[in-house]
């Protein structure tokens, strides 16, 4: 076989030379970035954390390496189904036990910023994705749907949790729109940029957290704290998110990327 | 009147800072026995337990009668018999602190003793007798006068053996609690110049933070516990500034060890409670060390507040009281290797307080008022270990005369 | 009740040796020992055989004592004895070498204090001095004991109405007595204007007022009479001695020392009064303790020591001789052989070899320890009446 032929190779030259380019999704992990905060009499989600055991000194004179610890949940990180209860039976649904082709799935990417920059708590709903399939196309099927919020730009500032005395602000789906996403669309997951993928107010919704509840309710995967969202193309991305193999891992932080097509960069 | 320290707002860049000294740390076990009286602030004496007679310095049998000696509580009125003004010494402490005055004084119950001496006092005068704690943790007679008068506590002599906060540049490392804030108010009250307050997470807006920001002797800065690049980075940035530290923060949640307690949560108490406070302790205490001796603006403290179950341990705030005893224990260590730089460190030991995480706690219980007061005092009067509240001082009691019996009785 | 003491007889002092004092010495107290052993030896003939009996006083020789330094110096005794009380540790060793002597457990016992004076000596000394001074002195910034000495001047001078102008007299005299002894390390002229104004240490002390550390030994010997014409050496005779420690605790501030309690044994002992005496030898860490002794043994009415004072010359062609070598406040302190000068002066002064200028009738002489501030005061106190024997 050639080159020519062989499309993983041909996928390599495509990167190497940058016909291909690798967006980077991740935020950085460090003891500032934000975790989801909780009632107070639940258990919290951890800061990462790092202590470094030696760094050329006396503990290691020729090497430098850390201790980290951290939430599954922390950072930009991966929701598997066994996150929520109505996941908890579903064959597959811990980190170490899904399926490594969903690890790498084409995106649709709905750019909703202009809306959240109007209303912090700008809920999606059937009613606006239908809306929007009739302006851009149909959303494919057995896709990651990423939330373009420009959310990620919050990093740093109190506005990126948006707390305040009654709960958080932050945009999210609906139960319709994540119902319509899972049944109709056989969404691989939701991608979003802000800490969860519920909206902040979720809590208070019918039922209670709709996209935590109805995507791993039905084995369907979350992708939070994502940043570059901006940068990737309507349709014809690929996210390639794995999370790490924990044991009956609920879920994890992880590098995750994007592969979009050089020359139909929409930016 | 009172010959007080002065108070500089800068000091002069181009001058090196003195190197602390501290006296010799060579002292008898009795001695030491009787600093850590002096730490709650006690003023005791060795009374023979056959003969009554008291004496001093500290012996390991009674003098008269070859009794056995026991530490009692004593009156502190003195008379001063003579006295002398230290010009010259080789002690490395006192030469950088002459001229110096001491005396010989006689205590209305009998002994007579070296003493420091408040520059109010003069021969034949009466006296009040404190047994303080000088900077390398040991314990010396001062000589006050009798009669209070104003700013007395800001006699130079009196000042090296306390800690008080006026015109000093004050750190709190939770600010977000009500004890952060209350103690905040009060040390600007006792003549703080500035107050440092940290902020774990700036994400989170937090109660009063409204009022205490824009209060012109308070900074907020970030400053998290859980994080050693949040706390080396805040004490790179005022590790050169603080003179006194005091350590707020604390993780409560109820839970026992076996049935309702989580494993998530004794680390989280440990992370805070334990870890947080060795991260402060090593981020500030070396640069605080480094000023410990400085003329104009030295550091001089290093303060934490703890529960009382450190001492007993609590069935159901299990992580509470573990960590806790950790804390004490991280404390007693770390005063032991500050007793070589200078630097004093206090423990003010908390009974359950007024809040939401020790709601299942019956009354008594203590506010942040009164910690923030009992802060206060500690520092002022250089006393190295407080009780505050009623369930602190009864444990602390009990404690003190049957400790495993004191544990004990923490079982249902 | 009067203490039955038996006499010295059958005992001979001779042979002082003065190794020169140096204000710093690189060496240890045990090449300071040796160095009056050498001496002695150079002097005497007596050789290690000849030695059945040692007396070793030091405060820097750790972890050294009287053991170390009798198997470092290659003695073998049938007798020794460690004397610890620094400026009392003279007289002290007078008295246990003639007991020793006369009962027969030794036949020749040198007596040797020797100390270094290392930069670092003095605080090293202070470090290991004594519980109480550890617990409750230094931590007052004394630095030493010139503070405690300061508290003492402050109150003597307040009780008996002495002026600075009084110490003065002494210091200065003893700084005349040392411009003739060629070995003293101060022998500066001192006036009354430079002692007044010099650099305050502790109030009312001042620089003169104040012993300088330093290295040095000091030995005699302590033999029998038979033993001392043997080796042709001159001798001199012990008539009374006395010994104290811990006396009047009661008092507040000490003014007084343990002389007082045994002042009469001393004086009726010998057969003389205060005024017979051609010369005193006293220990002189502070002028203070000079008026104290002065007072305590008897050289004038209790109370009337400033008169005393004004009255008397102590220059060595004085009323009273008194510290004829210039004594430690101006020869030097060298640690625990500063209590052996006294000794070696006054035998010196007996047997006319003085190292510097004679007193022209010395033929009897008191002598005078105090030493160990444990605490607060000078816990040990002793004193001893000689008296010329034989001049060879």
């Amino acid at each position: 076989m050639t080159s020519k032929e062989n499309i993983l190779i041909s996928l390599a030259e495509k990167i190497s030379n940058e016909d291909i380019r690798i967006i980077d999704l991740t935020n950085t992990l460090s003891s500032e970035f934000p975790v989801i905060v909780l009632p107070p009499e639940f258990g919290q989600c951890d800061h990462f954390s790092m202590e470094t055991i030696s760094k050329y000194d006396d503990n290691g004179p020729a090497w430098y390496w850390n201790k980290i610890s951290m939430n599954e949940h922390t950072g930009t990180h991966f929701d598997a189904p066994a996150h929520w209860v109505t996941g908890k039976d579903l064959p597959n649904n811990s980190v170490d036990s899904i399926p490594l082709k969903n690890f790498m799935a084409p995106a649709v990417v709905i750019d909703i910023s202009k809306e959240c920059a109007k209303n912090s708590d700008f809920l999606i709903t059937k009613k606006f994705l239908i809306g929007w399939e009739e302006q851009y196309g149909q959303i494919p099927k057995n896709h990651w749907i990423a939330l373009r919020t420009d959310w990620h730009k919050f990093v740093g500032s109190p506005k990126y949790l948006n707390m305040q005395n009654d709960g958080a602000h932050s945009p999210g789906p609906d139960k319709s729109a994540v119902e319509y996403l899972v049944h109709e669309k056989n969404c691989i997951g939701l991608a979003v940029e802000t800490v969860g993928t519920d909206a902040g107010q979720a809590f208070d919704f019918d039922p209670p957290l709709p996209a935590h509840s109805i995507l791993h309710g039905n084995g369907k995967y979350g992708l939070q704290c994502l940043r570059n969202l901006d940068k990737l193309p309507t349709f014809g991305s690929i996210i390639v998110a794995n999370p790490l193999k924990i044991e009956n891992g609920s879920g994890s932080p992880l590098r995750v990327f994007a592969l979009v097509d050089g020359q139909n960069d929409e930016l | 009147m009172t010959k007080q320290k002065k108070y500089l707002t800068k000091k002069n860049p181009l001058v090196k800072s003195k190197i602390n000294h501290v006296s010799s740390h060579l002292r008898s076990r009795a001695t030491k026995a009787l600093a850590c009286h002096a730490a709650k602030g006690d003023f005791v004496l060795q009374e023979c337990s056959e003969c009554q007679y008291i004496s001093y310095p500290p012996r390991d049998r009674c003098p008269k009668c070859w009794g056995v000696l026991t530490w009692k509580h004593q009156k502190r009125h003195a008379t001063l018999l003579a006295e002398t003004t230290i010009h010259s010494t080789t002690d490395l402490y006192f030469r950088e602190h002459v001229p110096w005055r001491i005396g010989t004084i006689l205590l209305d119950v009998g002994p007579t003793a070296f003493a420091h001496l408040h520059s109010n006092v003069q021969v034949g005068d009466k006296l009040k007798i404190h047994v303080m704690l000088d900077r390398s943790g040991n314990p010396a007679l001062f000589a006050m006068p009798r009669k209070v008068t104003v700013n007395m506590e800001e006699d130079y002599q009196y000042s090296q053996f306390t800690a008080s906060p006026k015109g000093k540049r004050i750190l709190i490392s939770d600010g977000r609690t009500e004890i952060g804030q209350k103690l905040t108010y009060e040390l600007i009250k006792a003549g703080a110049e500035i107050v440092y307050l940290g902020n774990a997470d700036s994400n989170l807006r937090f109660k009063g933070q409204d009022s205490i920001s824009k209060h012109k002797n308070v900074k907020i800065i970030p400053l998290n516990l859980l994080s050693t690049k949040s706390v080396k980075k805040c004490s790179q940035q005022y590790g050169g500034k603080v003179d006194i530290l005091i350590n707020t923060a604390s993780y409560v949640r109820s839970g026992s060890i076996a049935f309702s307690g989580k494993i998530t949560e004794m680390q989280n108490a440990i992370d805070l409670n334990v870890n947080g406070l060795t991260r402060l302790a090593k981020a500030f205490c070396p640069a605080m060390s480094a000023r410990s001796g400085d003329e104009e603006r030295p550091a001089i403290a290093f303060l934490d507040i703890l529960s009382i179950f450190s001492l007993t341990s609590h069935p159901d705030y299990a992580s509470l009281a573990a960590s806790s005893a950790a804390r004490l224990s991280i404390i007693n260590s770390l005063r032991s290797e500050m007793s070589l730089s200078g630097l004093k460190v206090f423990s003010t030991l908390i009974g359950p307080i007024e809040d939401e995480w020790h709601q299942d706690i019956p009354p008594p219980k203590v506010t942040a008022e009164q910690i923030a007061k009992s802060v206060i005092t500690s520092l002022k009067n250089g006393q190295e270990l407080t009780l505050v509240g009623n369930v602190a001082k009864d444990i602390f009691e009990k404690w003190s005369a049957n400790p495993l019996l004191t544990m004990r009785e923490t079982i249902k | 009740m009067k203490r039955y003491q038996k006499s010295y007889e059958g005992v001979s002092l001779c042979a002082p040796i003065t190794i020169p004092y140096r204000r710093y010495s690189p060496e240890t107290a045990h090449w300071w020992a040796g160095a009056a052993l050498k001496e002695l030896s150079l002097q005497t003939n007596l050789t290690a055989n000849d030695i059945d009996g040692v007396i070793f006083s030091s405060f820097s020789s750790n972890p050294d004592t009287v053991v170390g330094i009798v198997q470092h110096l290659g003695l073998s005794p049938t007798w020794m004895d460690n004397i610890p009380t620094g400026g009392a540790s003279g007289v002290m060793a007078i008295r246990r070498a003639a007991r020793a002597v006369q009962s027969g457990d030794a036949n020749i016992v040198v007596c040797i204090a020797a100390d270094t004076n290392h930069i670092d000596s003095f605080q090293k000394t202070l470090d290991t001095f004594s519980r109480f001074s550890q617990d409750a002195t230094y931590p007052y910034g004394q630095g030493g004991p010139n503070a405690t000495f300061a508290i003492m001047t402050e109150y003597f001078m307040r009780k008996f109405n002495l002026t600075r102008e009084e110490f003065g007299k002494i210091a200065i005299a003893q700084r005349q007595n040392a411009s003739t002894n060629p070995i003293a390390l101060m022998k500066k002229p001192l006036n009354m204007n430079q002692y007044l104004d010099a650099k305050p240490i502790a109030n009312p002390l001042h620089l003169f007022d104040c012993v300088m550390p330093c290295a040095g030994a000091e030995a005699f010997v302590v033999t029998t009479p038979e033993v001392a014409e043997k080796f042709n050496l001159s001798t001199v005779k012990v008539l009374s001695t006395i010994e104290r420690h811990n006396a009047f605790s009661e008092d507040h501030i000490q003014y007084r020392g343990g002389w007082v309690k045994d002042i009469d044994d001393l004086w009726s002992s010998s057969n003389y009064n205060p005024s017979d005496i051609n010369f005193a030898q006293v220990y002189d860490d502070y002028p203070v303790i000079v008026a104290m002794q002065l007072q305590d043994l008897g050289f004038c009415e209790n109370g009337k020591i400033k008169q005393f004072i004004n009255d008397t010359d102590f220059t060595i062609m004085g009323d009273l001789p008194l510290n004829t070598n210039g004594g430690q406040l101006s020869a030097g302190q060298a640690g625990a052989a500063g209590g052996y000068q006294n000794v070696t002066e006054a035998l010196r002064q007996c047997i006319k070899q003085p190292l510097g200028q004679q007193i022209p009738n010395s033929t009897k002489g008191l002598i005078s320890g105090f030493g160990m501030v444990n605490y607060d005061r000078g816990v040990c106190t002793g004193a001893a009446i000689i008296k010329t024997d034989t001049i060879r």
